[in-house]
């Protein structure tokens, strides 16, 4: 089990490799799964801009990796673009890359977000004051969570 | 939290043995460092290191105990990390599961249009 800052998830899907490409590199396309990208200048170290519930994010994302059909990297500012409410100084961002490989009858898809660590906030306010009172069983609990989120799906 | 905070938890985190003497102070609600020295493999000084990274990351306080430092666990601090980072998992199955029923409708959908053709012809 890896044990650092970052998320790993992996599926399998039924389509052509090119095809996956697309749904992961084009806005329109990205925007009927990933949901906030609003425009994209598709070049390594070009902009990505993000909205949410049609605000727009201040802060763009900048593309890292461009291969192909096989990787697509950017790094992203997604606690800013979740809490539109806070002004930052410096942009918190994270590294997502996603990994496309050909397996029998489609496509493997690998997407690793990392980088959490240099987040300015975890938890926003309302969300920090957790019940305190289940006391072991909830730090327990909480030592589990956080170890299985950071299992491979 | 602040900046150094939030790495400071990962860091400490990051550490099997750190994780450890976390679980063991969560299961019997505090101990000290000459405790675990006598059941664990690794010397007091190691042990109280690992403590007070523990401690820096605010996932445990120490009491002052005569000589001693008893140290406590602080189940929020490591409930908050757990929280996020859950969250923050569930979007990406979210996204997932949303590009895969995406990609899925498109090619029902192509492979639909296929068959009328076919039948047309």
């Amino acid at each position: 089990m890896t044990f650092s800052d970052r998320i790993e998830r992996s599926m399998h899907l039924p389509v052509p490799r090119e095809r996956v490409w697309e749904a992961v590199t084009k806005p329109e396309q990205l925007a009927r799964w990933f949901g906030v990208v609003s425009g994209m200048d598709f070049r390594v170290g070009g902009a990505i801009q993000f909205s949410w519930e049609n605000k727009p994010c201040p802060y763009p994302g900048a593309i890292e990796v461009i291969e192909p059909i096989q990787r697509f990297a950017f790094r992203w500012p997604s606690y800013a673009v979740s809490h539109p409410e806070i002004a930052f100084n410096i942009v918190p961002s994270t590294f997502v890359e996603i990994t496309l490989e050909e397996q029998a009858g489609g496509t493997f898809l690998t997407v690793v977000e990392s980088g959490f660590a240099s987040l300015p906030e975890l938890v926003p306010a309302e969300k920090s004051h957790s019940d305190n009172s289940d006391g072991w069983q909830a730090c327990l609990n909480g030592l589990r969570d956080y170890l299985q989120s950071q299992e491979v799906a | 939290m602040t900046d150094s905070q939030t790495q400071r938890i990962f860091l400490a985190l990051a550490d099997p043995t750190r994780r450890l003497l976390l679980q063991h102070l969560c299961e019997e609600g505090s101990g000290t460092a000459a405790g675990f020295a006598t059941r664990l493999p690794i010397t007091r000084q190691a042990i109280i290191k690992h403590l007070v990274t523990l401690e820096q990351a605010g996932l445990v306080t120490a009491n002052e105990m005569g000589r001693e430092r008893r140290y406590v666990p602080q189940p929020e601090a490591l409930q908050s990390v757990a929280t996020w980072i859950g969250e923050i998992s569930a979007q990406w199955d979210h996204r997932l599961a949303a590009l895969r029923n995406f990609l899925l409708e498109e090619a029902n959908a192509s492979s639909e249009q296929e068959q009328e053709t076919d039948n047309h012809e």
